[in-house]
């Protein structure tokens, strides 16, 4: 039996290294085999008969029986064994005996040796159809391995490749041929060692991308040997998946966080000026009964004021829920040129605060939607003229450095300054922390949330009132070109 | 009704609606002092009894604190939080008074113990009904902490 397993042993490394190369050969095997029996078996036949009875001639019918082996057709055993029989007994019924040699000697001498053949013939087919169930199941699983979606690949304790099925091929860009005797690691982009490794690692193909796998690992021995298989899956899609996924929920976050400052601002700001209408309403019905003309005047410019304010409150309030919804080209915007077309639309205001606007020169680029990053930037111009506007000589810088990817850049005032308890809540929708300011409080609202559609921040730096402030926002950079 | 005027600190940043409340107020007669603020940190400050507000005989402890949510500087919520976090001041009773009727609003100022959360009417018949129980009620049924 040991002899049968090295064959099925031999057989099945030839069928994994090379799958269409044993059909060809085991044909002329089978063609050769079939030959030498005919020859021995006639061989066996002219020997026997020629011997005389009380010779052990006929035991090798074995010889012919056992090349069932290699012959393709599978009766072979039996019928040679079959033949062999015939032959035996047609060769001695009515042979003459020598002296000495007793008939029941003789045919003694035939019953042992049809007992061998019949054995070897039985072991042969035996052996045949173990061989050929065998063949069945690799068959089987050949074909589950060439159908598997997941890239199958088995490996010595050695590290080479002993297995490579055509998900892998697909998978990592090698043919089979190429990868089988090659160490496994050139699949992996890191170092992650010799063998093979369950968990997420990164894989890289032929043509030398890299891309995530998802790696899990079985163990067989096998006569001593250890073999590794790995079944891998490109997962570079479901990340891709993931990444989507994440992206929309902290959209869509964000867009609940949005509707939920809308009602509450709509609940809050906008109601409040329809309190005023109708309440002044009422009090200016009064006023008229009683004919008090002054006070009707008074009346109705408080009820106009607080139209005004709520058609005012309605337009920023759009405006605001135009960012992020109407969005411009993405393209890169030099904050030089930026910071002086500001300067020079607000040039009216500055003269009128009398104050000195400085551009630091040489800024960086960064990437965005253009018009909102002027409205940005001349929210924050507009919002230092109005707080340093107290100051006998205003002094505003616009500066901007570049930070690893992001720029940033600030507006920078000698005015008012910020308690750091209000840091946060000046950025707040229709927060004003002096409601005598001009204004409704949605200009830092507005610079926050362009900084935010454009993926970065916005913050303030105050050392507290008197201190002046920096309003500070963060963007991505530009692509260097000027850097080099 | 009782003789003892009732102090009231109301703190409101919208102009317009302090003078219709005052004026509401006022028209029920009911024998009320109102100290008007218009941001949070100044009624902290009042009621903390912090500059400017320190004199204990100009500025004296509310009766009852007629409060705006949404205040400049420190929000109304935030007002209140303070009050009921001071041993002294837990025991004021503080009546929220705003254009809000946001239920997140309404729900973190009762988590806040709010003693009432009044919400200004559109209508003004309805506005001035609502200054006109608000002061009975305060003044006339209510039983303040001693």
């Amino acid at each position: 039996m040991a002899h049968a397993a090295f064959v099925t042993n031999l057989d099945s490394e030839l069928a994994v290294r090379a799958p269409h190369a044993s059909r060809g050969l085991s044909v002329d095997r089978s063609v050769l085999a079939a030959a030498a029996g005919v020859v021995l078996f006639a061989l066996v036949f002219a020997v026997d008969a020629q011997l005389p009875p009380g010779y052990a001639g006929a035991m090798a019918y074995v010889l012919p029986v056992l090349l069932g082996l290699w012959v393709r057709a599978r009766a072979w055993p039996v019928v040679i064994a079959g033949l062999a029989t015939v032959a035996m007994v047609v060769t001695r019924v009515g042979a003459e005996l020598p002296d000495g040699v007793a008939s029941w000697l003789m045919w003694l001498n035939r019953a042992t040796a049809l007992v061998a053949v019949w054995a070897t013939a039985l072991v042969v087919a035996g052996y045949r159809r173990a061989r050929a169930q065998a063949d069945d199941e690799r068959a089987k699983i050949g074909a589950i391995l060439e159908t598997a979606s997941d890239a199958i690949v088995s490996a010595g304790d050695d590290g080479s490749i002993e297995l490579f099925n055509s998900a892998a091929e697909r998978m990592f860009g090698w043919t089979a041929r190429e990868a089988l005797g090659q160490p496994v690691h050139m699949l992996w982009a890191s170092p992650a060692g010799r063998l093979l490794l369950a968990g997420e690692h990164q894989g890289v193909r032929k043509d030398g991308t890299i891309f995530p796998l998802e790696v899990a690992v079985a163990e067989v021995a096998l006569q001593g040997r250890r073999i590794f298989t790995a079944i891998m899956r490109d997962v570079s899609q479901r990340k891709e998946l993931e990444r989507t996924r994440d992206a929309t929920l902290r959209s869509l976050v964000a867009k609940n966080e949005e509707l939920e400052r809308f009602t509450y601002t709509v609940s809050h700001d906008l109601k409040s000026p329809l309190v005023t209408i109708r309440g002044f309403l009422g009090l200016l019905e009064r006023a008229a009964v009683a004919g008090d003309l002054v006070k009707v005047k008074a009346d109705v410019e408080r009820i106009d004021a607080a139209a005004d304010k709520m058609r005012q409150l309605l337009d920023e309030l759009l405006e605001l829920s135009r960012i992020g919804r109407v969005a411009g080209p993405i393209v890169e915007v030099p904050l030089s040129r930026l910071a002086a077309e500001v300067l020079e639309t607000l040039a009216g205001p500055v003269a009128a605060a009398k104050a000195t606007v400085e551009i630091v020169p040489d800024l960086p680029a960064v990437r965005g939607d253009r018009l909102r990053l002027r409205q940005l930037l001349q929210n924050l111009l507009e919002n230092a003229l109005k707080f340093s506007a107290g100051q006998a000589t205003p002094r505003i810088r616009i500066g901007a450095e570049r930070k690893g990817a992001e720029v940033v850049a600030w507006v920078q005032d000698n005015g008012a300054g910020i308690d750091p308890r209000y840091h946060e809540k000046v950025f707040g929708l229709f927060e004003k922390l002096d409601r005598k300011t001009p204004g409704t409080g949605v200009g830092l609202a507005l610079v926050r949330r362009i900084a935010e559609v454009h993926e970065g921040r916005a913050w303030v730096e105050s050392e507290g009132p008197g201190r002046g402030s920096r309003f500070c926002f963060a963007l991505p950079a530009a692509p260097a070109s000027g850097d080099e | 009704m009782k003789g003892e005027p009732l102090n009231i600190l109301y703190v409101e940043d919208d102009d317009d609606h302090a003078e219709m409340t005052i004026r509401g107020l006022e028209e029920h007669h009911v024998g009320n002092l109102i100290t008007r603020l218009s941001d949070g940190e100044a009624a902290l400050d009042y009621l903390f009894r912090r500059s400017p507000y320190a004199d204990a005989e100009r500025f004296p402890r509310p009766h009852v604190v007629l409060l705006d949510l949404r205040l400049p500087r420190v929000d109304g919520l935030e007002v209140l939080k303070a009050i009921r976090a001071d041993p002294e001041l837990k025991r004021v009773p503080v009546v929220v008074l705003t254009t809000s009727d946001h239920e997140r609003d309404i729900a973190r100022a009762y988590d806040l113990h709010v003693n009432a959360y009044l919400v200004k009417p559109v209508e003004f018949g309805k506005f001035l009904d609502l200054m006109r129980d608000l002061g009975f009620f305060w003044l006339v049924w209510n039983r303040g902490p001693a």
